[in-house]
């Protein structure tokens, strides 16, 4: 306030004496006039109220000097500090707005590497985060792995060992690329198709043995010997054959990987002359197809396509030409 | 006063000592802060120096007013010269501090 009122003094004083017109003020005064009015109108009247009235106490002595002694030393020296005292002023204005922006650059650069940091901060989680999850993921996968390839190294030696035990138990052949596992002897109580005990316990070694062979087709095949009638033979051997592919499912081994076929009388191995031979043909045989890679042509006639159980039943199956030996 | 009249007959009178001393010490102090390298500033200090050597000159010739004159033109020249050099160092400080903020912006994606 007290200074707005020396400012305004000032400028009375200077309007005073232009009124007067006495004589011209010297170079020098209408130079500090001139420069202490652009102080007056700059940023230095708020940031330094104290330097601006310094130059307006020196133009005031000049301003007086000329009106008692107009182009008088006096008046030009004091005109002349008058100037510099302005001059000084704004360029201490101009030094304190830039100190302040310098603050406000300094601030904002310590936000942004504070943004910055936060930023990095946050991926740097993220990161932790993703490596952690993929590697809790890759141990999962290789303990997954793991028990798979122990599985298949369990079901592997089962299998081994179920072939083993087969070999031993039943008669095993090849033919043409196909394992052939023949079973004969007591399997079904007499005249049906119901498995006996101890059947079942051999059929068991069979399931675990054809774990061993997941990428196969299985056919299970029903023989009988010549006793009965031809269609009582194959309707009896098409039973049988579901009735060991039924328990072979319930043992594990996959349905959509087996069918069932009847095949009767047709395809005696023995002769149906004596009761040994005839025992001998009383059979059921599972037959591991060769893989797709290794069927050999002709291995499997097409003449000898068996009856499957999805055939329509009833017709004379077993017993067509191309089915006849 | 016999032995005074030799003086003012050759037209001599004396300088404040103390005030051409703290003409000088303003005049260093803004040489100090480089007031020689900022040409604005470089210009009142050159201002400075002359008037202190004009008010010697002054002095000498008997003008003692007039030698306080320059002296006090010279503290104020000098005064101004340390101003200038010294704002325009805060307004390179403050330069290159937005130029770094802005070197911050083109790291940060």
């Amino acid at each position: 306030m007290k200074t707005s009122t020396l400012y305004l003094g000032a400028s009375g004083l200077v309007l005073s004496c232009v009124a007067c017109g006495a004589s011209a003020p010297t170079p020098e005064l209408m130079t500090a006039r001139n420069v202490y009015s652009q102080a007056r109108s700059s940023e230095a009247v708020l940031l330094n109220p104290k330097g601006v009235h310094e130059a307006e106490k020196a133009l005031a002595i000049a301003e007086a000097a000329h009106k008692d002694d107009a182009g008088s030393a006096t008046e030009r020296n004091y005109a002349y500090i008058a100037t510099r005292r302005s001059e000084l002023a704004m360029a201490q204005a101009s030094e304190a707005l830039a100190h302040k922006e310098q603050q406000r650059a300094a601030a904002d650069y310590q936000a942004g590497l504070q943004r910055d940091a936060q930023q990095k901060a946050r991926e740097s989680t993220q990161y932790a985060q993703q490596l952690n999850q993929t590697q809790q993921a890759l141990q999962e996968n290789n303990q997954e792995l793991q028990q798979r390839e122990q599985k298949v190294a369990e079901l592997q030696a089962a299998a081994d060992k179920a072939q083993q035990q087969l070999k031993q138990l039943e008669a095993v052949r090849e033919e043409e690329g196909r394992l052939i596992i023949s079973l004969s002897g007591v399997l079904f109580e007499s005249g049906g198709d119901k498995l006996t005990s101890s059947s079942e316990s051999r059929l068991d070694t069979v399931a675990q043995a054809l774990a061993a062979y997941p990428d196969r087709s299985i056919v299970v095949e029903g023989h009988t010997d010549d006793r009965g009638s031809d269609a009582t033979n194959q309707q009896l051997s098409q039973k049988r054959a579901e009735s060991v592919r039924s328990y072979l499912q319930q043992r594990g081994v996959p349905p959509e990987q087996m069918r069932a076929v009847g095949r009767g009388e047709s395809q005696p191995i023995a002769s149906n002359d004596t009761a040994e031979g005839r025992a001998n043909n009383r059979r059921v045989e599972v037959i591991v197809e060769p893989a797709p890679g290794e069927r050999r042509t002709g291995a499997i006639a097409p003449s000898a396509a068996p009856q499957t159980q999805d055939e329509t039943p009833g017709l004379p199956q077993g017993r067509s030409a191309q089915n006849v030996r | 006063m016999w032995l005074l009249l030799p003086a003012l007959a050759c037209g001599g009178a004396e300088l404040n000592q103390a005030r051409v001393a703290d003409a000088q010490s303003s005049v260093r102090a803004a040489e100090a802060v480089g007031g020689n390298e900022q040409p604005k500033a470089a210009l009142h200090l050159q201002l400075a120096r002359d008037e202190i050597a004009e008010a010697r000159r002054l002095a000498n010739d008997g003008d003692g007013a007039g030698a306080n004159m320059m002296l006090d033109r010279a503290k104020v020249d000098a005064e101004l010269a340390l101003q200038l050099a010294r704002t325009e160092q805060e307004q390179q400080k403050a330069r290159q501090a937005w130029q770094k903020i802005q070197e911050l912006k083109q790291e940060q994606p």
